[in-house]
């Protein structure tokens, strides 16, 4: 009899399989998962050529699965020659702007030089770099400043001489912009911002693209993610990504979702790929971001100095869509009609209330839907939306490192102590039965599951303020939302999620068992390694120099 | 002999029991070489053990540590922040378990190594367990740090802002304006960075190093400075009866010249209550401090040093400000240093 391929054994196994919640071996066979059980019983599996790998103690668990992020995004957004000056680095407006002023001492004669990661709410003391403080820095060279939500972008002189920038400038449909002193472009935002930025990525070449991908793919490895989500493509860069996966063995399965907030037809057939990268589904912005105050609430903004100066926010303001609930609905009956699972960005309640009319419209009206019909991040939703959410089968993915980052923010600037306490329910939404995921958002943080975890089930900032602890989840709870259930929302439940037979060999190893561990201890749990289809992954990390 | 277990609790970050470690970072070529090379020669009572770290897969570093130690551990062909993390760690505990009567260890970091990394390691329970960080320190090549590249001044700069204390290295081969550059551009970057201007590497152990735990034990506060180093640093000695109010003492140490480099003490002070005395060690490296207050009976008289580079701060004034404050009385010498510019920030 030939025997199976490989053996884990000898160390806590977690499977996430509510039928077998634990077991002492798992086999593997062809990449996939043959037997989980004894260690009696797996050995029985094995001939001369199993290999068998001794868990030394650490824990086994199904691969982490994120249902939203954007590696390759991240990778244009953040890779080389990007200079990152986030808070989390560089912790106030001067330091910033003396990090800028280190660059640029550098600069080769006609460079873009481009800085993300500007924070209204985190950067002590920032103001808005005016086009003089800007041409100031930099009198010889062309600079950008980006803010950290992505969504607003600064220019100097110079680079509107390298974009080609005039006073005849008209931005994209969705676009923004505003005129500096001299007439001129200075402040550009939303697809105004994005276009800008789609620019400079293409300035900096398609070597760069891929090699700034795979240091990208190696941050969701060592994070212990086995799959993910690029939740946003670019209309035709589906097959640019398939690409650069199928470059190399594939060490993070990735699940596509074309931006379609501009309509028109998908670039690539329903389920275009494979395991390794197919794309699935279709992805709209309902609203903005909470941090720049273009959500859409039914609670007022607070009104201080950080809301109406910082971010130069009304009072009182609520904020708006980014489109009419009418234009919202045509874009996902038509999606849905063809097959596409749809997703969308949901902050602020009222647009939320907007997404889910439009679900609640297109389910009544179309047989057999892919789904579950998903809305991410839901900052502000009520609990009559978790009711009506779960009623029409539609799944959430919250943005629980928005607590950990900016809790503290948006409990005592942005929307004070009672919004801030339910702020990404996932407590009420889980307990009342939605299979809900969590995610990092990378660009926005850093993936990273064990802060979902630790959001999920301490509600603690980085700074160490708790934040609406009756949202807190059991750890068990919190590990399903980064494992089965993101799975589920990724329609790859049958393949990956949980440690069952038939599934494909995607593991985590995790030096403590994180159901038996201090859940205030669980950010110091060591990820040692993940495996895919039966292999580990660190060829991989070793030759990204991981 | 001393085990490592049984060295007293004595660092500001120890958690009782651990051996002290000395970190010394700073790009390549910044002088960490030539500065383990004069600890080694001039380690006094201390034994030291020393984990060298060279990126290279031949340790050249090593080769050049010009002293025979038996207690040196190389860890080569990558980085201790990152892909040879878990060297460091067996590293650590090997000296730390070794027995062979080491008062503390010293590492030298590679000149690409990242401290978030570094410090990393001494998280963990196995390696916390046995050693604790007495200091950090970075060394900067004052006369090359504006040729290098951007990626290469942001390490340079990350090296810094994680220190104790920053030592501009090579004065000697650099002009008081490039000097003056380097020292806007670090503390632009980090405004309470610790800066001291060196050369050659030529700092005293007394301000890398933590008390000395035999001298810990007898009550005295630290070593006199060694006379080879009187020319570069001063002390400041003071000893005083009047048991000290923890609030009035750390008011008093918030209010000290940047100048002062290292500071220690075996202090007699009230409990909170106010109804008893305690022993409390008090430690100042660069830019942190502690005072850790043990379940010890008192010493009869509290004693404190502060070292600072020569002529760096007006010792009058710190003498004036512990007269007050303390009641302490300087016991050293009186203050005779000449006033001038700090060239400390």
């Amino acid at each position: 009899m030939q025997g199976v391929d490989r053996i884990f054994f000898g160390g806590p196994i977690v499977t996430m399989d509510a039928a077998v919640p634990r077991a002492e071996a798992v086999a593997v066979t062809d990449g996939r998962i043959v037997a989980v059980g004894s260690r009696a019983e797996i050995e029985a599996l094995a001939s001369a050529d199993t290999v068998r790998t001794d868990l030394k103690g650490n824990t086994l668990l199904p691969g982490f699965v994120e249902a939203h992020s954007h590696p390759l995004m991240s990778a244009m957004a953040w890779g080389d020659p990007v200079v990152d000056v986030r808070a989390v680095h560089v912790p106030t407006y001067e330091a910033v702007l003396e990090k800028m002023r280190r660059r640029i001492a550098k600069a080769t004669p006609g460079e873009v030089i481009w800085f993300l990661g500007l924070d209204p709410q985190l950067h002590a003391g920032m103001k808005e770099p005016s086009r003089e403080d800007l041409d100031a820095l930099a009198p010889n060279h062309a600079i950008v400043v980006q803010t950290i939500n992505f969504h607003g972008v600064f220019i100097n002189t110079k680079a509107l001489e390298a974009f080609g920038i005039d006073a005849d400038y008209t931005p994209p449909l969705g676009g923004k912009f505003v005129r500096a002193a001299d007439g001129l472009p200075w402040k550009f935002a939303e697809t105004a911002a994005w276009q800008l930025c789609n620019r400079f990525y293409e300035m900096c070449g398609d070597e760069r693209k891929i090699r700034s991908f795979n240091e990208w793919v190696l941050k969701f490895v060592k994070a212990g993610y086995t799959t993910t989500s690029e939740i946003m493509i670019e209309p035709g860069a589906s097959r640019m990504l398939q690409s650069a996966i199928k470059a190399r063995r594939n060490p993070l399965r990735v699940v596509g979702y074309e931006g379609k907030h501009l309509g028109g037809e998908v670039s690539v057939p329903l389920n275009f790929g494979d395991d390794d990268f197919r794309v699935i589904g279709t992805k709209l912005h309902g609203d903005g971001s909470v941090l720049l105050g273009n959500v859409w609430t039914t609670h007022p903004y607070l009104n201080n100095e950080m809301t109406l100066k910082g971010m130069g926010l009304p009072e009182n303001s609520t904020g708006h869509p980014n489109l009419t609930p009418e234009k919202l609905y045509d874009l996902v009956s038509k999606y849905v009609r063809e097959g596409w699972q749809m997703s969308v960005h949901a902050h602020g309640d009222r647009t939320i209330d907007m997404v889910l009319d439009a679900y609640e419209k297109v389910i009544a009206e179309v047989p057999k839907i892919s789904g579950p019909l998903r809305i991410e991040h839901c900052g502000t939703m009520r609990e009559d939306q978790i009711d009506r959410a779960i009623r029409l089968n539609v799944a959430c993915s919250y943005f629980l490192p928005y607590i950990y980052h900016w809790g503290e923010a948006l409990r005592d600037f942005l929307l004070g102590e009672e919004a801030a306490a339910r702020f990404v329910p996932a407590g009420s939404a889980i307990r009342k039965g939605m299979r809900a995921s969590f995610h990092c958002d990378s660009p926005m943080t850093w993936p990273d599951a064990l802060v979902c975890l630790h959001v999920a089930v301490n509600r603690r900032t980085l700074k160490g303020a708790v934040i609406g602890p009756e949202q807190c989840v059991t750890m068990d709870q919190a590990l399903r939302a980064i494992t089965i259930d993101a799975a589920y929302q990724l329609q790859m439940e049958d393949k990956i999620g949980s440690i069952a037979a038939g599934k494909l060999a995607d593991f985590v190893v995790l030096g403590q068992d994180p159901l038996a561990c201090d859940p205030e201890r669980i950010l110091q749990v060591p990820i040692i390694r993940t495996i895919i289809g039966g292999d580990d992954t660190d060829d991989f990390v070793q030759a990204q120099g991981g | 002999m001393i085990r490592p277990r049984d060295v007293p609790s004595i660092g500001p970050r120890s958690a009782g029991g651990t051996l002290p470690v000395t970190i010394l970072c700073g790009f390549l070529g910044a002088g960490k070489t030539t500065l383990v090379n004069h600890l080694l020669s001039s380690a006094g009572e201390e034994r030291l053990g020393v984990l060298v770290n060279d990126f290279g897969a031949l340790n050249i570093d090593r080769d050049l540590i010009k002293v025979e130690t038996q207690n040196q551990i190389e860890l080569s062909n990558g980085c201790i922040c990152c892909t040879i993390q878990d060297d460091l760690a067996s590293g650590l505990m090997t000296l730390a378990r070794a027995s062979t009567g080491l008062t503390r260890i010293v590492v030298e970091c590679s000149g690409v190594s990242h401290p978030a990394g570094v410090l990393a390691i001494f998280d963990g329970p196995a390696v916390g367990g046995l050693v604790h960080i007495d200091g950090i320190f970075c060394l900067i090549d004052v006369a090359s740090f504006d040729d290098l590249d951007f990626p290469s001044t942001e390490l340079a700069i990350d090296q810094a802002a994680m220190s104790d204390i920053v030592f501009l290295n090579k004065l000697d081969l650099a002009s008081e304006s490039v000097v003056r550059q380097v020292e806007r551009t670090l503390t632009g970057a980090q405004p309470h960075m610790r800066l001291a201007r060196v050369t050659n590497a030529v700092i005293s152990a007394d301000v890398l190093f933590g008390p000395h735990p035999a001298s810990t034990r007898s009550g005295a506060a630290g070593r006199e400075p060694s006379h080879a180093h009187e020319t570069l640093y001063e002390s400041f000695a003071f000893r005083w009866t009047r048991p000290v109010e923890p609030a009035a003492f750390r008011e008093m140490v918030a209010m000290l010249p940047s100048g002062i480099l290292r500071g220690k003490g075996i202090l007699s002070v009230r409990t909170d209550s106010g109804a008893s005395v305690r022993r409390a060690v008090f430690q100042l490296v660069g830019k942190r401090s502690s005072l850790d207050v043990g379940n010890d009976p008192a010493p009869a008289v509290s004693s404190l040093v502060l070292i600072a580079r020569r002529n760096a701060v007006d010792g009058a004034a710190v003498e004036a400000a512990l007269q007050q404050k303390l009641g302490a009385r300087r016991v050293d010498a009186p203050a005779r240093t000449p006033k001038r510019a700090s060239q400390f920030y």
